[in-house]
């Protein structure tokens, strides 16, 4: 099939003169757009490039609102719009259109404090909460219970979707704070730990310790629990492993409740 | 492939909670196809019970039939597998083109009418329908510009295609007035110049009406204008299944419903007052262009504790 030229050039005009208005050469729009009942061509040309914006920049509000809490809104559309404009959509899906913002904004944040890094790592949270909301998840899988007999060669599977995070700023505790309605202080850097998963269709999260987050990426990582728990024993923070043995079944027991297992 | 569904409402997550407690008495739903097509979390659990009870029609944003660049076959076969799964009963989608050069605008922009993009449309058209092993059905967005370079109508355009591809039609009657009223035409002449013939489905919806144009922000009730369009497009084409479209400021689901069973009363009764909808229509001239945007921006957010 021969390429349709006319088509393909008004295409690549129109796409590039709504998406990036200050390419916009008026003699050039009113050329080629009609003027209406009761707007110019640039007017009326005007409609989709507002639209452009305003649509994508709902969805990242929408995808992000704990980021945008937290930057204010005005600070929050601007990061937004650079993002848009230096990264605009290819995906057939809005869903995807945030991909790389957390890596955009750790990309472009002000070297000189500690704000920038705090918001790129709570976009990474928030991101993190989207991918799982609608990716794989353990809704119709068994219920799992951890063996009575389990011995140290025993390998844990963890549910489809479930991922373990490691933040510099407490971003957990900021949006549980938020989530509840708060108006919680921009945190002092805090390293904080935290599994992500599915139960039931929500999102939930489950804040660790070092030591049980290193625990915990050790069996993520395929480690048998006794090659786990030595992992987490030789995590400096964590006590000697005689204090440390008779923990291990109060967590177990918590995790296999809150869902991070499979069989 | 069923012809009248009956009144509908286009399903909404807003409202997944409601209808999985109520399950209202809706005839059929309509859904966005790109909120499913990936989904393997809650959009599409609930999806799969409320299909398990009710028709399903599946409407797309993101087709881009009228692009230069190639068509996605990875998207089709996620529309083909998804239509299978839900049982839908027709796939749509719009005509128009939302993206070139590989980025996505995710708005539905205007084709150029000229017979190279009839010949365009008309080849990708046939060539959907054969992946899609259906008739694809297509619906006339609501447009803010014409080119210079057109060379015919909408209408014409429309019904050309129809005629080459055997494809079917979703007819927006609030698209039309929406388009009437930006670009000056007749909106009665729109209706009596398209195969009526191939009418699949009617889309109601509101839109916002700025004085100097219209926009398709399906934010609020029809209009009196809207719905003797309507009345006009039913006798036309003998009725179709019928779907009311509430995108932005959703209310609670009675609402929407309320105003989807309006349709069902002007067919089933022969009209109705509407009282109340042209002063809804004026309120709306009122508002800042900049909070104004056309649909579609559809997205289900994340549900976390």
């Amino acid at each position: 099939m021969t390429l349709p030229r006319e088509l393909a050039a008004m295409q690549q005009w129109m796409l590039a003169t709504i998406a990036d208005p200050a390419t916009i050469d008026a003699a050039v729009v009113c050329n080629r757009v009609t003027a209406g009942p009761q707007q110019s061509p640039a007017q009326r040309l005007s409609v989709y490039q507002h639209a452009y914006f305003a649509r994508l920049l709902d969805v990242l509000r929408e995808q992000f609102p704990c980021t945008r809490f937290a930057a204010g809104d005005e600070a929050f559309d601007e990061l937004a719009t650079d993002y848009i404009v230096r990264q605009p959509p290819s995906s057939y899906t809005l869903a995807r259109l945030a991909d790389g913002l957390p890596r955009h904004l750790e990309a472009t944040r002000p070297r000189d404090g500690e704000w920038g890094l705090f918001l790129v790592e709570l976009t990474q949270l928030e991101q993190a909460i989207d991918r799982i909301f609608d990716g794989p998840g353990p809704e119709r899988l068994p219920p799992f219970a951890l063996p009575g007999d389990a011995g140290e060669d025993l390998r844990l599977r963890f549910v489809p979707g479930c991922e373990l995070h490691s933040f510099r700023f407490p971003v957990s505790t900021y949006y549980s704070a938020w989530k509840a309605g708060g108006d919680p202080n921009w945190p002092q850097q805090t390293e904080q730990h935290v599994a992500l998963l599915r139960r039931d269709y929500i999102v939930r999260r489950c804040e660790l310790s070092p030591v049980q987050a290193a625990l915990l990426s050790a069996l993520h990582g395929g480690a048998t629990l006794g090659e786990a728990v030595a992992a987490a024993a030789g995590n400096p923070q964590s006590p000697v492993l005689e204090q440390l043995a008779p923990q291990l079944h109060d967590w177990f027991a918590h995790w296999s409740a809150a869902g991070l297992f499979t069989s | 492939m069923t012809s009248h569904l009956g009144f509908g409402v286009g399903l909404r997550s807003v409202h997944f909670g409601h209808i999985l407690r109520e399950w209202p008495a809706v005839d059929w739903f309509e859904i966005i196809s790109e909120n499913f097509i990936d989904s393997q979390g809650r959009p599409r659990y609930v999806l799969d019970q409320i299909a398990e009870r009710y028709p399903i029609v599946m409407h797309g944003v993101s087709l881009s039939i009228g692009s230069t660049d190639p068509l996605d076959f990875e998207y089709l076969a996620k529309l083909k597998r998804l239509a299978s799964d839900v049982n839908a009963r027709w796939i749509s989608d719009h005509l128009c083109w939302t993206g070139v050069l590989g980025r996505n605008s995710h708005d539905l922009l205007p084709l150029l009418l000229t017979e190279e993009s009839l010949t365009h449309v008309t080849s990708r058209v046939r060539t959907v329908q054969d992946f899609l092993e259906r008739p694809l059905v297509l619906e006339n967005p609501s447009s803010y510009i014409t080119f210079a370079a057109d060379t015919m109508s909408e209408w014409e355009f429309l019904s050309r295609l129809v005629g080459e591809t055997g494809c079917r039609l979703l007819l927006d009657v609030n698209n039309v007035y929406v388009s009437s009223r930006n670009h000056d035409f007749d909106p009665h002449a729109f209706l009596r110049s398209i195969p009526v013939g191939h009418v699949q489905q009617f889309h109601l919806a509101g839109h916002t009406d700025l004085g100097t144009h219209c926009i398709d922000t399906h934010d609020g009730r029809v209009v009196d204008r809207v719905w003797e369009l309507y009345r006009e497009a039913v006798d036309l084409t003998g009725g179709a299944a019928t779907l009311l479209e509430w995108d932005a400021k959703i209310p609670a689901f009675d609402e929407v419903h309320a105003e989807a069973r309006k349709a069902r009363q002007y067919v089933e009764g022969s009209g109705f007052s509407v009282q109340g909808s042209e002063r809804g229509e004026i309120q709306s001239a009122t508002r800042n262009p900049q909070s104004s945007f056309p649909h579609p921006a559809h997205l289900i957010a994340a549900e976390a504790e």
